[in-house]
């Protein structure tokens, strides 16, 4: 790898209406230290992790993950790009063969010929708007998921479980490249399969003892409560072995001898090489769970630096205390 | 009166395809969440494509038109037809799915209607706005068989054999289940059933083995069966009429593992409530009198009454076995219907031959006596066939849905943005779902071209999607095998108002079967309300309640 940082955002923007949530932010996270983002509600904290992470487009700035823009990263695969062009081939031979047959009518050679001269417009249309929408500045890709396969995960400040899904269902679901993901391999494979899923059921059930979760492993995750539903989360992001792990209030309405477990795992992994960034109110936890505290208020960068300075920080004191 | 196991034949094959059909919107709704409103359009490919390829060339004749006919055998026919609903299915969904849940309905509902104008308007594609007509299912002409014959033989030696083993495989499940609860299976009357019907095997393969063991009797049965038919006529009636009495005792075996806790006050309550509405709703067209046909209807309104009163001051009684209750209401409604209510007529008038052949007929369901001699007819033959595919397609799907990838079907129907943050693309899995749910739809298309051998748009209307997501609310969204038992509970509601309808005069009956859909729509009404989750409800669910 590389030396460059684990994620480097630059002059980043996003606005809704009239409201500007991010106004120009820029910083940069290093692999193997917790970064705590800290500012006031509203100050633009999880839309930066909205945007950092792919589910919001952003209207300008760059953000590079592990040396590369996540716009990059984002791209349809090879594999997908050939689904989409073959898709818009097929559709478009298909309305080459009908129109073929209602101007000439029905012979072969017309229905073929259409076919064939629809599939090639097809094609040409896929590529063509590909390489525009590429070249164009102003597209962007949306697709959170090409990031999370590449190491970069996050949590929901509003828990998003699967609530009709068991506490070991949720954490089941995130191991990638399952070969039970596939329906034939579901037929056909069962027994690779069986394999995977005991191993997967192992290091779920580790996670669920570190997280105190054992007497809800077949509760629906819908029955908990709202911390018990953050810590599920946690666990869901600790079953795919992330790079990067940004955290939205991890521990808000999590009881304080849990909180300081979850603590522990987190330095723990840090100490592993793991970055964090760790969006929190509890100044107590940020502060000295943080290496550097990156510090917002009203879209802006405010304040960057260790906690013990950044703590220190007018600005800051007063948006917090007097704001 | 008559012998009414074809009615009953004809049911199962209905319910069969449409148990398909349902099937394959549970997948997509029940499981990912799609609310595909366009469902029947993949029935339509199905239907269209299986006709296409096994009907000769266009003879250029001036009655029927249609692109292409391939003469094709049926198997390759209805391989293609399913395959060909599940590419279709992922063109429609690659626009589609992009929307939100309520435009995705919508937009879909519109293209299946798209699909069936096409169909109607486009003459020289299937004939339309007429029928398309003119190719015949497979080894029709085989049919009806006899013994004596190779044919015969075959057939019985095969269905035979399938049933045989299908039922001593229920049988040691029933057993197992009793294994479990801690009585084993002992030397209680199962237990012998067991024995005898496993030929004796069972003792040397050892029980535990009963899957493996109900192979091994199904295959002896296969032979006995088959030599017995192709000695003689009698040997084939003789050996159905065993075959429908061990189903009958299965049946039997499995009704007391349903009925445990019950006692003679159950029992009764439950015969009372059966006789009571069927009496109620079959006009006793026997009696003579108007003047006993209405206080006696009248009688039986006031035991429904009097049953339902005494069912809701004694709640905790029902409450503690709503699903037994329900069962055995229903199969005493349906038991009446099958023998008594078949003979009274002739026992008024003491018919007594008449009276044992209707019995006869209807206990040895295996065959047909509505003809001369006994025989297996076509429609017998078609229902096992539609229902050996609908439990292989049953059984892939479980294995699908208890995978992973079922897993992550249903973490989309939870949430799909939880699926994206964890690195699966939700639109791929999506896309996936729409296909397999579409194919099953085209197999169900398929099976339907073979059954119905005439193919109208009018066939295809949106109603038959409801009808499916009828059927889906009825067993229980996302549960499998609840798809079969909603298509079985549709249709017979759909056989018995056409049956009761049959008592009645020539003018009132159109009445009542319009009618039957508003008695329909009034039960869905309350079915959502009370019980969202269906009859059965979703599978995971039950299973952890049942442990
Ligand atoms: N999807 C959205 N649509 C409209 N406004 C939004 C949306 N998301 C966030 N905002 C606005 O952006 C601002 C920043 O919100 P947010 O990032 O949630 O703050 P924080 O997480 O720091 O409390 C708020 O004024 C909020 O109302
Ligand atoms: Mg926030």
């Amino acid at each position: 790898m590389s030396d460059a940082p684990l994620l480097e955002v630059e002059n980043l923007q996003k606005s809704f209406g009239g409201i500007t949530a991010v106004d120009g932010v820029s910083f940069e996270l290093e692999a193997g230290k917790v970064t705590g983002l800290i500012g006031p509600n509203g100050a633009g904290k999880t839309t930066t992790f909205n945007l950092v992470s792919g589910f919001y487009k952003p209207d300008a700035g760059t953000i590079r993950f592990k040396g590369t823009d996540t716009q990059t990263l984002m791209r349809p695969a090879p594999v997908e790009q050939g689904v989409w062009a073959s898709a818009s081939a097929g559709f478009l031979g298909l309305i080459g063969a009908a129109s073929g047959r209602v101007t000439y009518g029905v012979s072969p050679d017309v229905l073929a010929g259409g076919a064939v001269a629809g599939a090639a417009v097809g094609v040409g249309l896929y590529v063509g708007q590909n390489a525009i929408n590429n070249r164009r500045g102003a597209y962007k890709h949306s697709r959170p998921f090409r990031l999370a396969r590449q190491g970069m995960v996050r949590t929901f400040q509003i828990t998003r479980e699967l609530t009709e899904m068991t506490v070991l269902e949720n954490l089941l679901l995130a191991p990638p490249d399952q070969t039970g993901e596939g329906p034939l391999n579901a037929i056909v494979r069962r027994g690779t399969i069986a394999e995977e899923e005991a191993q997967f059921r192992e290091r779920a059930e580790e996670i669920i003892e570190l997280l105190e979760l054992d007497h809800l492993r077949d509760e629906e995750a819908g029955n908990l409560s709202g911390g018990q539903r953050k810590l599920l989360e946690l666990g869901r992001v600790l079953m795919l072995d992330p790079d990067l792990v940004m955290l939205d209030e991890p521990v808000a309405g999590v009881n304080p001898a849990l909180t300081d477990r979850i603590m522990e795992a987190i330095t723990s992994m840090r100490d592993e090489g793991y970055g964090f960034c760790i969006v929190e109110h509890e100044m107590d936890v940020i502060m000295s769970l943080s290496d550097k505290i990156i510090a917002m208020a009203e879209g802006q960068k405010m304040a960057e630096g260790p906690p013990e300075e950044v703590q220190q920080d007018e600005q800051v004191l007063e948006s917090y205390l007097g704001g | 009166m008559a012998v009414v196991s074809d009615v009953i034949i004809s049911l199962g094959v209905l319910a069969t395809f449409y148990g398909l059909l349902a099937l394959g919107m549970n997948i997509k709704y029940g499981f990912t969440g799609l609310l595909d409103f366009g469902h029947v359009g993949f029935y339509l490919v199905g239907a269209y494509t299986a006709a296409l390829l096994v009907i000769e060339p266009d003879a250029g004749g001036p009655d029927t038109v249609y692109v292409v006919g391939l003469d094709l055998p049926w198997i390759v026919a209805v391989l293609v037809a399913t395959v060909l609903a599940g590419v279709v299915g992922v063109f429609v969904a690659l626009p589609t799915l992009r929307l939100r849940e309520d435009y995705l309905a919508i937009t879909v509902l519109g293209i299946a209607a798209i699909f069936q104008r096409i169909v109607q308007a486009e003459s020289w594609l299937v004939n339309g706005p007429d029928a398309l007509r003119g190719y015949t299912p497979p080894l029709i002409d085989l049919f009806p068989v006899t013994g004596g014959s190779p044919v015969g033989a075959a057939v019985m030696a095969v269905a035979g054999g399938a049933i045989w083993a299908g039922s001593t495989w229920a049988l040691g499940r029933a057993m197992e289940l009793e294994f479990d609860a801690g009585t084993g299976p002992g030397v209680t009357v199962a237990g012998r059933l067991h024995a005898v019907v496993t030929f004796g095997t069972d003792r040397l393969i050892g029980f535990e083995n009963y899957r493996g063991g109900a192979l091994v009797a199904g295959a002896i049965a296969a032979v006995v069966g088959g030599v017995l038919s192709f000695a003689a006529q009698d040997g084939f009636l003789a050996w159905a009429v065993v075959v429908s009495v061990f189903t009958w005792l299965v049946a039997f075996v499995w009704l007391t593992r349903y009925s445990s806790g019950f006692d003679a006050v159950d029992y009764l309550t439950t015969f009372a409530l059966g006789a009571a509405y069927m009496g109620a709703l079959a006009p006793m067209f026997f009696l003579e009198t108007f003047q006993l046909w209405v206080p006696l209807t009248g009688l039986a309104f006031a035991v429904v009454i009097g049953v339902t009163v005494y069912l809701y001051s004694n709640w905790q009684r029902f409450a503690a076995r709503p699903f037994g209750y329900g069962l055995f209401t229903g199969l005493w409604f349906g038991f009446i219907w099958y023998i008594p209510l078949q003979i009274l007529s002739d026992v008024a008038a003491a018919n007594w031959p008449s009276v044992a052949s209707s019995i006869f007929g209807n206990v040895v369901w295996v065959l047909s006596l509505s003809g001369d001699v006994p025989e297996i007819g076509y429609p017998r033959f078609k229902l096992f066939l539609f229902g050996t595919l609908l439990l292989v397609a049953l059984y892939l799907s479980e294995l699908t849905i208890d995978s992973p990838f079922g897993r992550v079907l249903r973490a989309i129907r939870n949430d799909e943005r939880v699926v994206n943050s964890l690195g699966k693309d939700p639109f791929m899995y999506k896309i996936m779902s729409m296909a397999i749910g579409s194919a099953l739809a085209g197999l169900a298309g398929a099976l339907a071209a073979m059954h119905f051998q005439v193919l109208v748009f009018t066939m295809f209307a949106p109603r038959v999607t409801f009808i499916a997501l009828l059927m889906l609310f009825l067993g229980g969204v996302g549960n499998n095998r609840a798809m079969v038992v909603g298509a079985f509970l549709f249709w017979a509601f759909q056989t018995a108002t056409t049956q009761l309808s049959g008592f009645v005069a020539p003018g009132l009956r159109e009445n009542i079967q319009a009618f039957r859909f508003v008695v329909m729509g009034v039960l869905f009404l309350l079915l959502l309300y009370y019980r969202p989750q269906g009859l059965m409800g979703e599978r995971a669910a039950a299973e952890a309640g049942s442990e």
